[in-house]
This record gives C-alpha cells, structure tokens and sequence, in this order.
C-alpha cells in the first residue's frame, strides 16, 4: 500500500520538478484574450508585460537586457516576433522564424535609421505558411539620436499594429533616457570620487611631509618608516582600477593615514581600534571609511589645542558589518549636517561625509546611508552597516604585477 | 548524577561563552599595534572556530549512543563527518570562499543571477538548518534530565532561550573566537576522562573489548523502564520482574524469557544477574518501528551505510553554519588551508568516539533498554570510576555537552537568522527597523525547531543529524559542485535540481518523522534518502540545464574567472615584511 | 565652578522624504563585456578539476569498497572478524590518510596558482 502512494508521489514530485524548470525556463503568456473583451484585463496585462519589460532596459540597450526584455516586449504587443537591433546589429529575436527573417531584420531598420517614424514594410517571405509578412518598424531614440529599432511581426498590413510598435518603442525609448540619467548620476559620483581623492592630497601631502621632514636628523628610522607608510598610503588612495576594496584593506589605509596623523600630532591623538576579525573580508566601496576618519580627525585636532580622542570599531551583526567611527571633538549642529547629507550645505563643505552617504545608498539601497550622532561641542559618531555579501558587489582583484 | 558539581560547571560554561562572544574582540589602543588587531583570522583560528561550531550533539553524545545500540557500523559517522569536509575541500573550498558569498543563496545569486534560484536555495537553508537544530535542543533535554532530573523538553527549551538571548542582543560579536574555544573545551571535555577512563578500563577489565554484537551485564543490574518497551529475545533471558510483561503483572517474580517478542509495560523494574546476555529491542521512536538489533547483519544495513556515506560526504558543504564561517577565511588558499588543519582537529577529536562507544557497550548497555543510550557518555564515569573524581569528570562532560549545544546551536541559530533576514522575509523597512526585526527573527529561527523537539520526542541524536546532511546533499551538492565546475549550469536546471533533489529528501524525512513506514524496504529508503537523492538531483539538474541552454546566465565566464583565479599575493607589500626590511 | 551640562547629541541621516532611489547594481556589464575566454585560466580550471578528481577518486574507491569488505569478512574471530576491522579502521586507522590526502591536495592546488601567476606575469 505504502509502495503504491510512495511510487505516485515520486512521480508527482519528478513532475513538479520538470514543470518548475519548464516555467522558469518560459514566460508566462500574458493571457491574450479577445480584444476588448475583458479591457480590465488586457490593461492589466498589458501594464504587467511592461512593468516585467522595464528593469532589463533600465541598464541601458545591449543584447543581454534586449534578450531579457524581449519576450515581455512581445507579450505586450501580442505578435508571433519581435526583434529589437541598435545601430549596427540585430540584439535580439523572440518567438518564431528567427531562423530566416532574423538576417534581413537590419535592412527593414536601415530605412528607419533616416526616418525616424514608424512605418510597415513587406517582408517579402516565401516560406510557405510563414506568417510574417509585414515587419513593423519603429525608432528607439534618445535625446533626439535614433539608438536601435524595434521590429514587430505580422501577417498583414495593418495601422494599428504601426500604431502598437510606435508606441511601446517611444516608451522603450524612455527607458533607455532613464538608463541614460542613471549612467549620468554614476558619473558624476565617480567624478566626486576623483575629486575626493584629489581633495585629500595637497594639504594632506603637504602635512605628512613637513612631519616628515621635522624625523629625517632626529629619528631617521622613523622617517624612513613614515615615507614607507606614505607611499603606500598614497598609492593605494590614487589607485585608478575598481570600485570595491575589502574592510581588512580600508582598514590598512586608514591605519597609515592615522600614523602619519600621529606624527604630526604626537600625543594629542589617541585612536582605539576594535575589530572583530570575521568581518575583514567584507567587501564596500573604495575608499569610503578613510573620509569618515579624516573628518573624525580634522573635528578633533585641527580646530582646538587639547587631546583627541577617536574610537573605531568594527563588528560582526549576522548578515551585515557594522562600522561606527566616533570622536570626541568639536561636534557639529545636527541641523547644519542634515543639510549637507541632503547636499544643501554648499559646495565646499563636507563633501566626504556627502559622498559617502550617497555611495553606500547607491550600492545597497536607502537602508544603508550614514547614520550621524552629533550635537555642537558634542563629537561626533558616524555608523555605516555593510552587508557582508551583495548581488554584484565584489572585491577588486588586486594590481596585476 | 551529582547536579551539585554539575550546575556550576554548566554555568560556567555558558558565562564564558557570553563573556568571550561579547569581549573577545581585538583591541588596539595605540597605532603600533593596529597591524595585530587588523590582521585577517590565521587557519588556525578559523579551523578552529568551524571545528568548534561542527562538532554538535551528535558528535559529541549521539554516536557513543548509537554505537553501544547499533554496533560499530556506526563509526561511519564520524568517518563520515570528517571526510566531508575532505569532498569540501577538494571541489568547493576556495571557490566558494573566492565567490565572495555569505551564505548559500549568496553563492546562488552571485553564480546564477536569478531571484528565483535564490529564493528556493533560502527556502532549503532554513530547512536543513531547523532540521539540524531540532537534535541539538533534544540532546540539551536528555543532558538535562540525566542531570537534574528535569523533564526531556526543558533542556532544549533552556539552550534555545540562551542562544536566542545572546544571538538576539548581539551578544556573539566575535563568534570566532567563541567557537573556536568552543572546540578546545570540547576536546578537553572529552579527552581528560577518556584518559582516567581508559586507566579504569584496564584495571576493571583487564584489556578485556566488546567488539561483536552481542553483550552481557556484568553485574547484576536493575532497569526501570520510563517508557514501554519491545524485547526481540534470540537467547534465553532470565529476568526478575516487577510489573507488567506479556499482558500480565508480577511482583519480584523470576521469569525465564523464551526466544521471540515481549512486551514490558512502563514502570517495569527488571532486574538482570551478572552475565545474562542483554536482549535487544525493537526500538520505538517517534512511531518509527523496527531498528531491530538483531544478532545477524540488518537487512538493509549497506543500503543504509552506502546512504549514510553518501550524505556526509557530500552533505558538510552544504550546511549553513559550515559556509557562513568560510566567509572568514581572507583568500581562497587560506580556505583551503583552513579545511586541512579541520581535517586534524575532527580527526583527533572523533578518535575518542570509539573508545567511549566501547566502554559504554562494556559498561553501561542497560541504557539500551531505558532508551537513554545518547547519556552514555555522561554517565561512563560515574559506573567506572567511584567517589569525586568520577563525579567531576561526570561534571566536565556535561560542561563540553553544553559546549557542544550552545556552539553549534548559536552557530545555526546565527546563519538561519541570517538567510531569513536577508532572503526569506525580505526588509522594506528603515535602518531603524533592523535591530528590532532582527531579534524578532532570531526568535522566529529558535523558536520554531524549540517547539519541534517538544512536539517530535525523541529521535535518536545522531540519526535526525544524518537527515539534516542528506537533505543537504541532495539540495546543495549539485548547486555547489556543477556551479563552480560546470559552465553550462542554468538557473533553471539548479532550480529543478534544488525542487526534485531536495524536495523529494525533504519528503523522505517528513514521512520518517511523521510516521507511518512499518519496516521494510520503504523505511530504509525513506529514512537514509541520500543514496538515491543525490544522484536524482544532480541528474535533473543536469539534464535541465542542457535543455535550456539559452539561460546561461551572461556572466558565467566573468563568474567563472572570479571564482578559479587565485588572489593576487603581493597586491600590496605585506607591511611586516617592509618593516623587517627597515630593521 | 558650575557644572556645564552635558552636550546632548541627535541622530541625524539624510531626510527621509527625499526621492527614494532603487539601488543602481554596481557597473558589472562593463566588466563582463571585457571577460573573453582566457586560454590560461581554462588550463588552470583543467589543472584544478584533474587534480580534486583524483582526490575524490582515492577518497571514494576505498570509501566504496570499504563496506563490502567489512560485510565479508568473518562474523567473528577477533580483530580480523568484520566487526573487530571496523573499530579498527573506522575507529582510528582512516583518519590519516583523510589529513594526507588533503594536504597533498593543498600543495598540488597551491602548485597549479603558483604556476599560473608566473604564466600570467610574462605578458
């Protein structure tokens, strides 16, 4: 008896399992009722295909988020193909006859390169039983450019599906504006990047070598020492390649940038480290400890005479790390740092804490900005929380040598 | 045993853990020494640390028990346990670690690009890891009751709030140096009285071992059964009784048990002469009927080692704990490294199985009868060695027992918290949120294998573990190993693979739990599911993956470099070099 | 001397009713563009695999044979009855050759990187 009901599950599992990968494998059709019998229901339809379409095309037009958007593209049109090619090539064909349309595909989109209005064309085709006869051709454009084209199929004429490919190709057009500004944003925070790195430069350069200099008769080991740890300080900070380093590696840097500090402060900067050691290989955003650390230092020093005091401490929360850097110093007016987060403080000022804040939001999302304590001639404490593994986030591999 | 020496030593074991997870980080206070408190964990370390977190329950209590009922055969357990993290070594350990993941999922997303594979990787994690958990609190109750008496489900209630208390107020900061005390507790916990115990031995016995099936009682022995039992009698027994047997009562009435079945209600005092063979029993647990520990082979016992091989081998990769604590590991080669030194740490510790699983056999085989067999080893020294002595290595053992259930419990505790946080329940909230949703979900991941122990009673330890692993092997082996080896691995295809390979072991272990196989062939493929599992997992995930060729997600040989290309050693000057330069 | 209060701090993040934006994933397409099949790193990964199959086959032939050996072997008759070899060799005897294995892995993987760094460096 338990044979029996066991064999039947066996199966029915095994049939689930080949289903699963069947329905991953494939898209569900969007169900293609009759027109306009269920409107709700198309709309709704409709609006799904397009809201599916949409994330691939957000990274801009190549054949990677053609492919992965061109079958929610040909849901939303309800034709038996698609195609969807740029300039110079077809990216991508979906559904049925790819084996001899796909070749002439970019000679119907030639004609539309110069046109720019949506338009049918015969295909031309011989094959018996082939039922794509027309092409219907619409320009993809960006900022007035025609970037690609997208190529509807049908059997025969007919307006409104002209009317169809025009208008899911402007909306695919405004995807790729928005891909376009995304690509612009991540620019201009690499831009902040290497303005950073330039800003920390000359009066930090300027500092560690005069502190330098004050070693070279007195305690030459030590300036020896000192000018090993600013080569590496430095060359680390202007290295060129990758946008993510490890904890282990920041924490080096930070480690140099704070003896060089010494050295030019002496006693008057005391620093306590706390690491829990499991987080070192946790991978964040070049350099976006070191300015946290730099602002810790110019609260602490750079505006008063006494000692300073700088705790920074790293831990171990489950899936995440969790960073916090304090100082004891002059502390800020919480209002004044609300609006240089929100970038309303003006060019010049705390451009690092800005930078970084909108950095880790960029990289993991709005649950991972800067979280500041502070309150004038309180110090000042600033936690970041990085989780130990996101999609796409990875370690630089390191200089080849 | 005496709660007197015991309570304290228990205590002192669960102050130090606290103590050490929240303390134990590296401090620097001035910029000399920053190197020391930034420098990555060595392999010694982290070896330590994954050692201390594996080495659970099971390792530490279930297999002497399982060996005193079931024989030598069930040395292949830590045979088993050890050699897979040899498997682990060989196909996944520095890839896995270069891939940069944090758990299971991780590495899903990371070398698939899908949600949806993630998403029933997390599924399957939360799964092994609550299956897992389950032993562990079931050992803290027996542990418990042969100590004070409390009744089975108090322990497991007890190590549960503990860990959730810790874990939840982010008490285990610095989990490796935790662990990796963890092991060196556990070792010393179990070695400093196999050696008093092994003294014992010869003069008791004179050299004298046990190794074939059948055993004697070597003093007169009394047994008052806590719950009914099935006797399987193949020799005659001669058996003074008081209460029920066969239906009728007796008071301190001499009976001669002939061969065949008898049933002994609960409550039944036996009393066994010096040398009477031990009779076996038809072991009920958790309605599941028949381990009968006949004098002859068991019928399926190689189908049932084969499977057992099987999950260990080829399950260690993918436990939840196991792969959280590679992260730690700062390259690829360091892994690797690692998974060596884990290989000495697991050999040398289960070199101890086998002689605590021999003098059980020798001296404490009434426990087959009352059901207790997973106390062997805390009751070895009290039978062996009289006075304090015997009372403080009782103490020690249940102290490393404790060790062995809060490490690996905090450890699971941790990593299933982690993938439930992230992946299973996903976070819409502010960064506010988190603390407070983390501690929720900390109790959501104790809580619900803490009222599963309740509700389930008493598995034998050692045998729901080998379920966790084969539900790992069957899920994760062919995600892991096809993953980094194998270019043309889609998501779909490791989504069928995890939905028909693990799905199909999770049923077999749901059906074994729940009940209802009565014996046979059907129970043994059932209840070890690794053998055909397995290989069902890595075929449909195969064979979908080629049918769906176009789904090779676009970065694989990007992945692909990522995970096989080592690390670059000389990126920067290693700085103590420099410094040794400078004189 | 009076006692100056004791500076209180705030919390202070980035205005939260500010226009949420999803996360942009990091520029991974760039990098994957670039990524061709690299002739060396297929010859690592042949290296590599050739190397842990021959770990796995020396690990799991005598795992395989082990139990029907045991099976074999006479029910009773001391050390060398089946039960006797079993706590012998899965009691002690099969952990060394476990922690061999794994270190002559180690040293073999280590040699192929080793290798492979120095092939890398020539370009």
């Amino acid at each position: 008896m338990n044979g029996a009901l066991l064999g039947v599950c066996g199966v029915l599992l095994l049939a689930v399992g080949v289903l699963v990968g069947r329905w991953s494998a494939r898209p569900r059709r969007t169900a293609g009722a009759g027109a306009g019998a269920l409107t709700e229901a198309s709309t709704l339809a409709a609006l799904h295909a397009a809201s599916l379409a949409a994330p691939p095309l957000r990274a801009g037009l190549n054949e990677s988020t053609a492919g992965k958007s061109a079958r929610r593209i040909r849901d939303l049109l309800g034709t038996r193909a698609v195609c969807l090619t740029d300039r110079a090539s077809v990216l991508t064909w979906d559904g049925i006859g790819g084996d001899h349309h796909r070749a002439e595909a970019l000679a119907q989109a030639a004609s539309m390169l110069q046109e720019r209005r949506a338009a049918a064309v015969p295909t031309g085709c011989h094959k018996p039983g082939c039922p794509l006869g027309w092409a219907f051709v619409a320009p993809l454009t960006v900022e007035d450019e025609v970037l690609g084209t997208l190529i509807a199929y049908g059997p025969a004429e007919s307006a409104g599906l002209v009317r169809a490919a025009e208008e899911v190709a402007r909306w695919i057009s405004v995807q790729l504006e928005l891909a376009e500004l995304d690509r612009s944003r991540t620019r201009l925070i690499e831009a902040e990047i290497r303005a950073l790195r330039a800003q920390i430069s000359p009066h930090f350069i300027y500092n560690s070598l005069a502190a330098i200099a004050s070693f070279v008769r007195t305690d030459p080991d030590r300036a020896r020492e000192l000018l090993l740890e600013f080569a590496d300080f430095t060359r680390y900070s202007f290295r060129r390649h990758g946008d993510f380093t490890t904890l282990a590696e920041e924490l080096h840097s930070i480690e140099q940038y704070l003896t060089l500090a010494g050295a030019r402060f002496g006693d008057r900067l005391e620093v306590t480290l706390q690491v829990a050691p499991e987080v070192l290989p946790v991978t964040l955003p070049f350099l976006c400890l070191q300015p946290l650390v730099e602002n810790a230092v110019k609260h602490g020093l750079e505006d008063s005479a006494g000692t300073s005091h700088i705790t920074i401490t790293a831990q171990d929360a489950g899936v995440d790390a969790i960073v916090a850097i304090e100082d004891d110093g002059a502390g800020m007016d919480p209002r004044h740092l609300g609006r240089i987060l929100d970038g309303e403080g003006g060019p010049s000022t705390g451009i690092g804490l800005r930078n970084v804040d909108q950095r880790l939001r960029q990289v993991y999302g709005d649950g991972y900005g800067l979280v500041a304590e502070t309150g004038v001639e309180a110090g000042m404490k600033v936690t970041v929380r990085i989780p130990k593994y996101h999609k796409g986030v990875l370690p630089s591999p390191g200089p080849a040598r | 045993m005496n709660a007197a020496y015991t309570v304290p030593a228990i205590v002192l074991v669960i102050l130090a853990t606290v103590l050490i997870g929240a303390l134990g980080l590296r401090i620097s206070r001035t910029t000399s020494d920053f190197y020391v408190a930034s420098r990555s964990v060595n392999p010694g370390l982290n070896a330590a640390a994954i050692s201390g977190e594996y080495l659970s329950a099971a390792s530490f209590l279930g297999i002497a028990g399982l060996i005193l009922v079931y024989g030598p055969n069930m040395l292949w357990y830590p045979f088993g346990f050890t050699a897979g993290y040899l498997v682990l070594l060989l196909l996944v350990a520095a890839p896995l670690r270069r891939s940069g993941a944090y758990t299971l999922p991780d590495f899903a997303e990371a070398r698939l690009e899908s949600r949806y594979v993630h998403r029933v990787a997390s599924v399957f994690v939360v799964g092994v890891g609550w299956l897992y958990l389950v032993p562990q609190l079931q050992g803290a109750g027996l542990t418990m009751t042969v100590i004070t008496g409390a009744p089975r489900w108090a322990g497991g209630l007890l190590v549960a709030a503990v860990v959730t208390v810790v874990v939840a107020a982010g008490g285990m900061r610095s989990i490796t140096f935790v662990q990796a005390f963890q092991y060196w507790l556990k070792l010393t916990a179990l070695l400093v009285p196999a050696a008093f115990l092994l003294v014992a031995w010869q003069t008791h016995d004179g050299h004298r071992l046990a190794y074939g099936k059948q055993l004697t009682f070597r003093e007169r022995t009394h047994v008052t059964l806590s719950s009914p039992l099935d006797l399987s009698v193949t020799r005659p027994v001669r058996v003074t009784v008081t209460g029920d047997v066969d239906g009728r009562g007796y008071a301190g009435t001499t009976l001669d048990l002939g061969p065949g079945r008898h049933h002994v209600e609960q409550g039944a005092r036996l009393d066994f002469a010096a040398g009477t063979p031990v009779p076996d029993t038809v072991v009920m647990s958790g309605g599941r009927a028949d381990q009968s520990v006949d004098s002859g082979p068991q019928p399926h016992s190689l189908y049932t080692t084969y499977s057992l091989i099987i999950a260990t081998l080829l399950g260690t990769m993918g436990l939840p704990h196991v792969v959280v604590r590679y992260y730690t590991s700062p390259t690829g080669a360091a892994a690797r490294r690692t998974t060596v030194v884990v290989l000495v740490l697991l050999g040398a510790f289960y070199l101890l199985s086998p002689v605590y699983g021999m003098l059980a056999r020798l001296h404490a085989p009434d426990l087959i009868l009352t059901g207790d067999s997973d106390a062997a080893v805390l009751v070895l020294p009290a039978r062996l060695i009289r006075g304090v002595t015997g009372e403080l290595l009782g103490s020690l053992l249940s102290a490393g027992a404790f060790a062995a259930f809060l490490a690996t419990t905090s450890g699971l505790t941790i990593a299933v918290t982690g993938v439930l946080t992230k992946h299973v329940l996903p976070s819409r909230g502010r960064t506010s949120w988190g603390v407070r949703r983390f501690r929720w979900v900390t109790l959501l991941a104790t809580g619900v294998p803490a009222v599963a122990q309740v509700l389930l009673g008493d598995l034998p330890v050692a045998d729901s573990v080998g379920m966790a692993f084969a539900l790992s092997a069957a899920a994760f082996c062919p995600l892991l190993t096809l993953g980094i080896w194998w270019r043309r691995l889609t998501p779909q295809g490791a989504a069928a693979g995890l939905v028909v390979g693990g799905g199909s072991a999770l049923a077999a272990v749901v059906a074994t739990i729940v009940g209802g196989m009565d014996g046979g062939w059907w129970a043994s493929l059932l209840g070890s599911p690794a053998l055909w599992s397995v290989p069902l997992s890595f075929l449909v995930t195969v064979i979908v993956s080629l049918a769906t060729q176009g789904g090779v997600p676009g970065g694989t040989e990007a992945m692909m470099r990522r995970l096989h290309t080592p690390e670059d050693p000389g990126g920067r000057p290693d700085p103590a070099a420099v410094r040794g330069a400078g004189g | 001397m009076s006692v100056e209060p004791i500076p209180r701090r705030e919390v202070v993040t980035r205005s939260p009713n500010r226009p949420r934006k999803a996360p942009v994933s990091p520029p991974v397409s760039a990098a994957r563009a670039a990524v061709h099949e690299d002739p060396r790193l297929h010859s690592l990964m042949r290296r590599q695999l050739r190397s842990s199959l021959v770990g796995v086959v020396a690990l799991a032939v005598p795992t395989a044979l082990l139990p029907l050996l045991l099976v074999l072997a006479p029910a009773s008759g001391g050390i060398r009855s089946g039960p006797g070899l079993t706590w012998l060799i899965l009691g002690f005897a099969c952990y060394p050759p476990l922690v061999l294995l794994g270190w002559w892995y180690v040293r073999r993987a280590e040699r192929h990187e080793r290798d492979f760094a120095r092939r890398t460096e020539g370009d």
